[in-house]
C-alpha cells in the first residue's frame, strides 16, 4: 500500500518480502543516504541487491530483470526510501541500460547489460561541458575516426560519480560542421581507465565528492564503442534524459526531507506554532500533489503509454515541492540551522541544512528548471520560440 | 478543458458526460448587464435549479451503485466543468441529498428528497457542526435552539439538512425553509451568490424531521462533508484551467514590440508555472476520486486537495489578469469574476490556511 496505489496480492507479498529483507540487510551506517558517501559500500550494496534478484525489476527478463515489473521496481524504491537504504549509482540501471537495449548492437547488449546489473561496471554520464550546459547541443568534445579507433579530445564536466565509476557514456561531436547543431553528435561508451584520460574530482556544496571534470587528451577508444549510429547521438541523449527526468522526479528526497522536518519541528516545538503548522501543511500538500501526478505517470509507463512532455511538468513540480520542504527545514531549525552540532532523533541526525543545501541540485540537474519551462512553453503550449 | 491539459477522463462515457455538461453550460460566462450595471456571470437562484434539472445532473451521478469511484469521478467532472463555465450555483450542494439517498446510509431520506432544493446547511466549518444546534424532543415535535452562520445558497433552498445535538448525541434534521420560527438573513457574496445566517431559536418542527441519530448521523455528515469538499475542489480546478486557457490565448494573440507576447520568456515561464500547477492539481483531483474508497486517508487528502486547488485557482487567476494587462482589470471581462469565484469557493467550507493546518495535524501515511 502506498498513496494512490493499491497493491495487488502479489505486490503486497513482494512488498512484505522486500521490507523484511531490508530491515535485516540495510547497513546501519548508510541509512538515509541521498548521495554516495562511501563508494565501496554503495558497490557492495548494489551487488547484494543483485544477488537477491532485485536490482532491476523493471528490466526485461531476457536482460536479467523481472520482466518489466515496473510496479515491483517502484515498491523496491519506496521500501528503500522508507528504511533509507544506501545510494545506488543510477545511471546504468535507470538511464543507460534502456538506451543500450534500444540502440545497442547484440554484442553491446551481451557484454554491457549483465555487468550493469551485477554492478561490476558502473557508469557515469558525460553530457555537460564547460561551454555547453543548458545549450547542450553546442558541445565541442571532438571524436575523429583514425583506423579502428575514435580519437577523443575535449573536456566533460559535472559527471556525477565519475571519481568512482568505471565507464562513461559521452556525447561527442563527430561532425564539426553540421547543418543544425543537434546533428553531428554521437554517443561513445568510454572506459575511464583509458590512457590520456584524467578524472579530476569536484566536491559539492554538501561536501560530497559527487562529480568531476573528465579531460580527454587524444584518448583512443575502439570503434565498436559507439552506441547507435554515427551522428545520431542526439536521439539517444534525449531517450536517456526522459528516463532521467522520470527517475529524478521520484518523491524519495521529498519524503525523507518531510520526515526529518516533522521530527525536527516536534523536537524544537515549532510544530505547536499555528503559523508554522500552516506552512508545514502547505509543504506537505505540495509533496502529496506531486506524488499524485508521479503515480499517474507510473501507471502510464506500466500501460506502455508515452508521458510526452509531462516529465518536464513533473520535474518542475517535484523540485518546487522539495524546495518548499527544505526551506521550511531551515525555519524549523531556527537559530541552530548553521550549527555543525546536529540534533539527533533515534540515532538519526536531523540535518536541516544538509538537506536544504542538497535540494539546490534539483532545479539544476537533468535540465535546469528554466529549460523545463521553455519546453512546456514551446512544446506543450505551442508558444513561439523565445530569444536565446 | 483546454487542449494542452492532460486528459484524465477514462472511457467514452466520462468524455460524454464532460462534453454534454460543457455544451449545456455554454454562454454562462459573460457578465450580465442590467440597467447599465454589470453583475456576476453564471446563473443563480431559481432559474439555475431548472437548468440543473434540465441537464439531468442528478440522474448522471445518482446511481444504484451508491457512492462508488465512477460516481465520484462523474461528480468531479461535472463540478470541474461548472467551475470552468462560471456556473456558480449549488452544483455539488444540490447533489448531496440525492446522494445520501443513493448511498443507502439513511433509508428515510427517500421520503423527503423530492421537494425543491434541499441543501446541507452546516455552515462554513465542516468540523463538528453538531454543536451549533440543540434539539429537544417534545411530545410530538422537536424544539430547536441555535444559529448556523455562513450557509452557502441558504436563501434559495427550500429545505436544509442541519446538524445538531439531542443532549450529547449528534443528529441530522431535514427541515423546511418555511418551518415555524426559522429566520433567514441573506448575505450577498462577491461572486454573485448568496449565503445565509439561519436562526433557529424557538423553531419547532415535526418529529419526522429527524433523519439520523448517533453513529449514523456522524457517518452521513462525514460523507456529505467529504463530497462537498471534493465538489468545491473540482470547481476550483475548473476555474484554474479556464483562466490558464484565457491567459495563454491572450498572450498568443496580443502583439507588443512587434511580436506576440507569448514570445517573451518572462511570460512563457509564467504560463509554464501556471500550467504545472493546474496539471498537478487536476492529477491530484482525479487520483483523489480513484482512491475515494481508501477511507484511512480520505479526510486529510481532501483538506490537501481543497487547499491545493484553491491556491492554484487564485494564483492562476491572478497571473492571468497580469497577462491581460488593464483589460484583465475590468468588470466586463470574465477574468475578474473567476478570481472572485475562486476566492468565494476557497472560503466556502473553511479556508486555505485552515485546511493546511488540518492536513498538517494528520501524520499521513505515505506508505
Ligand atoms: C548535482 C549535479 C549533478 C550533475 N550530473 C551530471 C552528469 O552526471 N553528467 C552531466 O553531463 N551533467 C551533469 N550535471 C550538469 C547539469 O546537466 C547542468 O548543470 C545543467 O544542464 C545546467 O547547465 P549549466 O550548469 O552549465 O548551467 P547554465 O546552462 O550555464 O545555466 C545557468 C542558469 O541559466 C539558466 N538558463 C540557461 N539557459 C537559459 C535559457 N535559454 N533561458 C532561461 N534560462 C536559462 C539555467 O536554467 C540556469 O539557471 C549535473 C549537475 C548537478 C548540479
Amino acid at each position: 500500500m502506498s498513496l494512490f496505489h493499491r497493491d495487488t496480492r502479489e505486490e503486497a507479498d513482494f512488498r512484505k518480502e522486500v521490507r523484511e529483507w531490508l530491515e535485516v540487510n540495510v547497513p546501519e551506517e548508510t541509512r538515509h543516504e541521498l548521495d554516495v558517501t562511501n563508494p565501496e559500500v554503495s558497490r557492495e550494496w548494489h551487488h547484494k541487491l543483485w544477488k537477491r534478484g532485485w536490482i532491476a525489476p523493471h528490466w526485461p527478463r531476457e536482460y536479467g530483470g523481472m520482466g518489466g515489473a515496473v510496479e515491483q521496481q517502484v515498491i523496491l524504491m519506496e521500501e528503500l526510501a522508507r528504511v533509507g537504504g544506501p545510494y545506488v549509482q543510477p545511471s546504468g540501471l535507470n538511464f543507460l541500460g534502456f538506451a543500450i537495449m534500444e540502440f545497442g548492437t547484440e554484442e553491446q547488449k551481451k557484454e554491457l547489460l549483465p555487468r550493469i546489473l551485477s554492478g561490476e561496471t558502473t557508469w557515469c554520464q558525460g553530457y555537460s561541458e564547460p561551454q555547453a550546459g543548458s545549450d547542450l547541443a553546442s558541445l565541442r568534445t571532438r571524436a575523429v575516426l583514425d583506423g579502428d579507433e575514435w580519437v577523443v579530445n575535449g573536456q566533460k564536466i559535472w559527471s556525477s560519480g565519475a571519481p568512482h565509476c568505471d565507464r562513461m557514456f559521452a556525447l561527442v561531436r563527430t561532425d564539426p560542421d553540421p547543418a543544425v547543431k543537434h546533428a553531428g553528435i554521437s554517443m561513445l561508451l568510454i572506459d575511464l581507465k583509458t590512457p590520456n584520460l584524467t578524472v579530476t574530482p569536484i566536491t559539492t556544496l554538501t561536501g560530497h565528492v559527487h562529480f568531476s571534470i573528465v579531460s580527454f587528451d587524444s584518448v583512443r577508444v575502439p570503434k565498436s564503442s559507439m552506441l547507435g549510429e554515427v551522428n545520431k547521438g542526439w536521439k539517444i541523449a534525449n531517450h536517456v534524459l526522459t528516463y532521467e527526468r522520470i527517475s529524478g522526479s521520484s518523491p524519495k528526497h521529498d519524503l525523507i526531507s518531510m520526515d526529518v522536518l516533522r521530527r525536527l519541528a516536534t523536537k524544537t516545538g515549532r510544530i505547536n506554532d499555528e503559523a508554522f503548522k500552516e506552512r508545514l501543511g502547505k509543504a506537505g500538500i505540495d509533496v502529496i500533489a506531486h506524488i499524485a501526478m508521479h503515480r499517474w505517470a507510473i501507471e502510464r509507463v506500466k500501460a506502455q503509454k508515452s508521458l510526452g512532455f509531462s516529465t518536464s511538468v513533473m520535474k518542475i513540480a517535484g523540485s518546487d515541492a522539495l524546495h518548499g520542504v527544505t526551506d521550511l527545514l531551515l525555519d524549523a531549525a531556527g537559530s541552530d540551522a548553521a550549527s555543525e552540532e546536529k540534533p539527533m532523533d533515534n540515532d538519526q541526525q536531523l540535518d536541516a541544512l544538509g538537506l536544504f543545501l542538497l535540494s539546490r541540485r534539483s532545479t539544476i540537474w537533468g535540465g535546469a528548471a528554466e529549460i523545463q519551462k521553455n519546453i512546456i512553453a514551446e512544446r506543450i503550449l505551442g508558444f513561439p520560440r523565445s530569444w536565446r | 478543458m483546454m487542449n494542452a491539459l492532460t486528459e484524465f477522463d477514462v472511457g467514452d462515457e466520462e468524455r460524454l458526460v464532460r462534453d454534454s455538461v460543457s455544451r449545456m453550460m455554454q454562454d454562462t460566462r459573460k457578465p450580465i448587464v442590467v440597467n447599465g450595471e454589470i453583475t456576476a456571470p453564471g446563473r443563480h437562484a431559481a432559474s439555475y435549479m431548472n437548468e440543473l434539472e434540465a441537464l439531468g445532473i442528478s440522474e448522471l451521478v445518482v446511481t444504484d451503485g451508491g457512492i462508488d469511484v465512477p460516481t465520484v469521478r462523474r461528480v468531479a467532472i461535472i463540478c470541474e466543468e461548472a467551475g470552468a463555465h462560471l456556473f456558480l450555483g449549488p452544483t455539488v450542494e444540490s447533489l448531496v441529498v440525492p446522494f445520501i439517498t443513493a448511498s443507502g446510509l439513511l433509508p428515510e431520506f427517500k421520503v423527503i428528497s423530492a421537494d425543491g432544493l434541499a441543501i446541507p446547511a452546516f455552515g462554513s466549518s465542516l468540523i463538528n457542526p453538531f454543536s451549533n444546534v440543540q434539539v429537544v424532543r417534545e411530545s410530538n415535535s422537536l424544539h430547536i435552539v441555535g444559529k448556523i452562520t455562513r450557509v452557502p445558497f441558504g436563501p434559495m433552498a427550500s429545505s436544509y439538512v442541519i446538524a445538531g445535538q439531542i443532549g450529547n448525541s449528534p443528529c441530522l434534521l431535514l427541515i423546511s425553509a418555511n418551518a415555524k420560527g426559522l429566520i433567514i438573513r441573506k448575505e450577498d457574496m462577491a461572486d454573485g451568490t448568496q449565503r445565509a445566517v439561519i436562526n433557529l431559536d424557538g423553531c419547532s418542527v415535526p418529529v419526522s424531521s429527524l433523519i439520523a441519530e448517533g453513529a449514523s448521523a456522524q457517518k452521513a455528515l462525514q460523507l456529505i462533508s467529504d463530497l462537498l469538499m471534493l465538489g468545491v475542489s473540482a470547481q476550483l480546478a475548473g476555474i484554474a484551467a479556464r483562466v490558464l486557457q484565457l491567459g495563454c490565448e491572450h498572450i498568443s494573440t496580443r502583439t507588443q514590440f512587434g511580436r506576440p507576447l507569448a514570445a517573451f520568456q518572462a511570460l512563457q515561464h509564467r504560463a509554464a508555472n501556471d500550467f504545472t500547477a493546474v496539471e498537478i492539481s487536476r492529477a491530484f483531483l482525479y487520483q483523489m476520486c480513484d482512491y475515494w474508497d481508501e477511507e484511512r486517508n480520505r479526510r486529510p487528502l481532501l483538506h490537501a486537495l481543497l487547499a491545493k486547488t484553491a491556491q492554484t485557482a487564485i494564483d492562476t487567476a491572478k497571473s492571468s489578469i497580469q497577462m491581460h494587462g488593464a483589460m484583465g482589470f475590468t468588470a466586463e471581462h470574465e477574468l475578474g469574476w473567476n478570481l472572485k469565484a475562486a476566492v468565494a469557493l476557497s472560503t466556502r467550507y473553511g479556508d486555505i490556511a485552515g485546511h493546511r493546518r488540518l492536513f498538517a495535524e494528520f501524520d499521513i501515511a505515505y506508505w
